[in-house]
């Protein structure tokens, strides 16, 4: 069926036919079109914790052409609340660039919140497209994914790496994340231990309040965190072992976890995707 | 898509003598499903994971588990029998009816009971001492399938370099359903900026490579990323960072080059940039 889909109609009506099927399960909304000058940023999270953090950026117009092409890593940061609170700049043409990023606080508020990165270079997408001929080409734009690194005490020559969350951010902070209709529920395949603390980072990249149940199947316990729009919050689990399941509206609900968060140097520290 | 769930291998640190270990965390429930309402599904199904080891002629069951809704099945590798790369993996189905000696694994089940988006996952976890890393991954079948494939990755997630305290591995997962591919296969090791080839890793298929960065980079900084291609076959990278001094690892992949593009004509992107490397 799919092949025969593919065969006799356009891409964007297949499109349109997979979100009406899967209507209860958008992750992006469909309203905005896509082109070379959209970008789509992952949600990182900032610890305020931890003694420094990198972030690993890379270059796509570089990786494309195979040349070395100048351009801006940028980053904004947003507080607990989702207010602006940030930027910083970072101008290189290396193929990937390991970037020590400054405290966005002055004095630091609040333990955890998040940040996007977007690039921006004279040399754009669509110009490296054309020169390969591939003029008519749309329907596609860069997403600028990118890795952290956690550094969760002072003097220490390794951290903890981790991609970023889920986010679907334009640089003009058009966010393409979408509400469901009904709800879901995620289960990260992991077992928590009551020997170990953990910190469960959750931010929100939709335009409407977030709302989380937080349920610790073992327990019955539900906690439940309301974040607004490019707002962070987290939840302290400690004491427990078992399985948790995050309940929203998102097509996909998963923070970053902390395991024995910094100021950390037992060497049991560690950041993971749920 | 259904998956496959391998278990990590067994990483020698020569200079101590120690080992890092690993093991694969499995609970028996959907990781996404939508919330239970009247005309919503409740959860409610036994799965067997039937572990399999890579012989030389086929792949051999060694173990099944049996596993209730909301039950933990944890394989450590330590307990089996089996090389420290060897290739054991942990097929999901609904049915106990294994096969014990097969030439093609069998195909895992899907345990989603909606449309619910997310693959289907596992922890995939190492540990040194007392401290431990886990990534949820997985290896889907669709991928297991392909008899022929490319590879494109790089090392930007390898950490500082001092090796008297940090030490960086990429371990390359191959896995194939077929127990016929066993051969080795070539991972071209380059400088992105002159293109010119620094070394060739022998990887084989179905198996895990496990490549230490620091013996390659030790008159180079850090910061020069190498990049990692094969013609032939496709593998999962998997970055792992052990730091001697405080027993701290970690581990994460890194992003596929489809990750890079968004949009209906991203595998135009994709060829491109594949077509610049490969």
């Amino acid at each position: 069926m799919k092949k025969f889909l593919k065969k006799y109609f356009p891409k964007k009506f297949i499109n349109y036919l997979s979100y009406l099927i899967n209507w209860n399960h958008k992750v992006y909304s469909l309203r905005d079109d896509i082109n070379f000058e959209t970008n789509l940023s992952d949600f990182f999270v900032w610890s305020n914790n931890c003694y420094r953090i990198e972030f690993v950026a890379e270059n796509l117009r570089s990786l494309i052409t195979g040349k070395k092409i100048e351009v801006t890593h940028n980053f904004i940061f947003f507080n607990e609340e989702g207010e602006l609170i940030n930027s910083q700049k970072y101008q290189t043409n290396n193929f990937f660039e390991k970037i020590l990023l400054d405290s966005p606080h002055e004095s630091p508020k609040g333990k955890y919140f998040s940040f996007i990165h977007y690039v921006d270079s004279e040399t754009s997408l669509y110009e490296i497209f054309d020169n390969y001929g591939l003029k008519k080409i749309n329907e596609i734009c860069e997403q600028n994914r990118g890795y952290t690194i956690y550094y969760p005490q002072e003097n220490k020559y390794s951290g903890a790496v981790v991609h970023g969350n889920f986010g679907g951010i334009s640089k003009n902070f058009l966010k393409r994340a979408t509400y469901n209709s009904r709800k879901h529920i995620y289960t990260p395949i992991y077992k928590f231990e009551e020997q170990e603390n953990y910190d469960l980072v959750f931010n929100n990249p939709t335009n409407k309040y977030l709302i989380i149940k937080i349920h610790l199947n073992e327990s019955d316990k539900i906690i439940n965190l309301n974040i607004p729009t490019f707002g962070t919050k987290f939840f302290s689990l400690t004491n427990y072992t078992g399985s948790i399941s995050f309940e929203s509206k998102l097509a996909i609900c998963r923070p970053l976890i902390f395991r024995n968060p910094a100021p950390n140097c037992q060497g049991n520290f560690d950041v993971f995707h749920s | 898509m259904s998956s496959f769930f391998p278990v990590p291998p067994t990483i020698n640190i020569g200079e101590l003598s120690l080992e890092i270990y690993g093991s694969t965390t499995f609970l028996n429930i959907p990781n996404n499903r939508l919330k239970d309402t009247i005309i919503g599904k409740s959860y409610n199904k036994i799965i067997y994971l039937g572990l399999y080891a890579l012989e030389k002629c086929n792949w051999s069951l060694i173990k099944i588990f049996k596993t209730y809704p909301y039950e933990y099945a944890q394989v450590e590798r330590k307990d089996f029998e089996v090389y420290p790369n060897q290739m054991l993996v942990l097929v999901p189905q609904k049915n106990n009816n294994f096969p014990k000696t097969p030439k093609k694994l069998p195909k895992p089940d899907s345990l989603r009971i909606d449309k619910s988006p997310v693959a289907e996952r596992c922890s995939l976890n190492f540990y040194f001492k007392k401290s431990i890393t886990s990534y949820q991954g997985e290896y889907p079948f669709e991928m297991a399938s392909l008899e022929k494939s490319s590879f494109l990755s790089f090392d930007a997630l390898k950490q500082t370099y001092n090796s008297k305290e940090v030490v960086n591995f990429i371990i390359f997962m191959n896995i194939n359903v077929s127990s016929d591919l066993q051969g080795e296969v070539k991972i071209n090791v380059f400088n992105p900026c002159n293109k010119s080839l620094k070394k060739e890793i022998i990887a084989k298929r179905n198996s895990f490579t496990i490549h230490r960065i620091q013996e390659e980079n030790n008159r180079e900084k850090i910061n020069s990323v190498d990049f990692y291609t094969s013609k032939d076959s496709s593998f999962i990278p998997i970055n792992l960072t052990l730091n001697l001094k405080t027993n701290q690892l970690s581990a994460e992949h890194t992003h596929p080059p489809t990750e890079l593009f968004y949009g209906l004509n991203k595998m135009d992107g994709v060829r491109l940039l594949k077509k610049t490397w490969l």
